[in-house]
């Protein structure tokens, strides 16, 4: 899930798509419950600087018999556009 | 002697009578763990199955993951249910479902003699569902969907889905598909 909302960041920040504030969850609705476990995902994107952004995932889960949670940052940088020769 | 004798012809049947009237209950008793027995051995091999099952997804799409990861290019496969990845040098890897003699259906990667699923002897795990789709082709390309999904066959009800999605920028290959 983590993965999927840090690839989702990484193609809108090369699109120059990417907003800070709360970016939505970018799966499908029927993955926040799998496996028995209801998964709750939180993103937040800071832009730190021209096209540089932190991107702060949460992940809660609430399962039949264990509650967790993960907390993962990444930093994302827009790639540049090649140039042709 | 005679008394002994007397004490002696009172208590006949009492040990019959109380066999009797034990036996049912015991047989009940016995009836009871034999079923909680049998049940916890049933919930224990469904368990067992399912995290056979999540196992082999998750191993599986991994290693799908981190070769998508490194590519150079992604494309469907020769077949819908197959991703085809290309390194560096232009190399190309194919992973695909294929239906082995026994008709389970496993990914395999290149060729039916490398599955990297039904390994598991108990869960016989067979894959119901894989693939991969560009998301947004046209307002986000390179960004790509990719899923496994598995369930038992020893076991019903025990299926797992996992998916993930994997960017390559297209300046590196990726909106191809």
């Amino acid at each position: 899930m983590a993965r999927t909302q840090f690839a989702a960041a990484q193609a809108a920040a090369d699109c120059n798509a990417l907003v800070p504030g709360e970016f939505p969850w970018q799966g499908e609705g029927d993955e926040l419950s799998a496996g028995g476990n209801a998964y709750s995902v939180e993103t937040h994107i800071e832009g730190s600087g021209r096209g540089i952004y932190r991107v702060s995932v949460q992940i809660h889960w609430q399962g039949r018999d264990r509650d967790g949670g993960l907390n993962l940052e990444r930093e994302v940088v827009a790639h540049e556009k090649g140039t042709a020769d | 002697m005679k008394r002994v004798q007397q004490i002696k012809d009172g208590e006949a049947g009492l040990v019959l009578l109380e066999f009797l009237l034990a036996l049912p209950v015991l047989a009940v008793i016995l009836a009871g763990i034999a079923l909680g027995v049998t049940a916890a051995a049933k919930n224990y091999l469904a368990f067992r199955a399912q995290q056979e099952v999540q196992q082999e997804v998750q191993q599986s799409l991994v290693r799908v993951m981190d070769d998508c990861l490194s590519a150079s290019r992604l494309s469907r496969g020769n077949t819908n249910e197959s991703i085809k990845i290309y390194d560096e040098k232009g190399r190309a890897k194919q992973y695909f479902v294929n239906e082995d003699r026994k008709r389970v259906r496993k990914l395999v990667e290149n060729r039916p003699e490398q599955p990297m699923t039904g390994n598991h002897a108990w869960a016989m795990v067979a894959v119901t569902s894989f693939g991969i789709r560009e998301v947004d082709p046209v307002g986000r390309p390179g960004l790509y969907k990719i899923w496994l999904e598995a369930e038992s066959q020893r076991v019903k009800g025990a299926r797992y889905r996992l998916a993930t999605e994997v960017y390559l920028p297209p300046e590196r290959g990726g909106g191809t598909t």
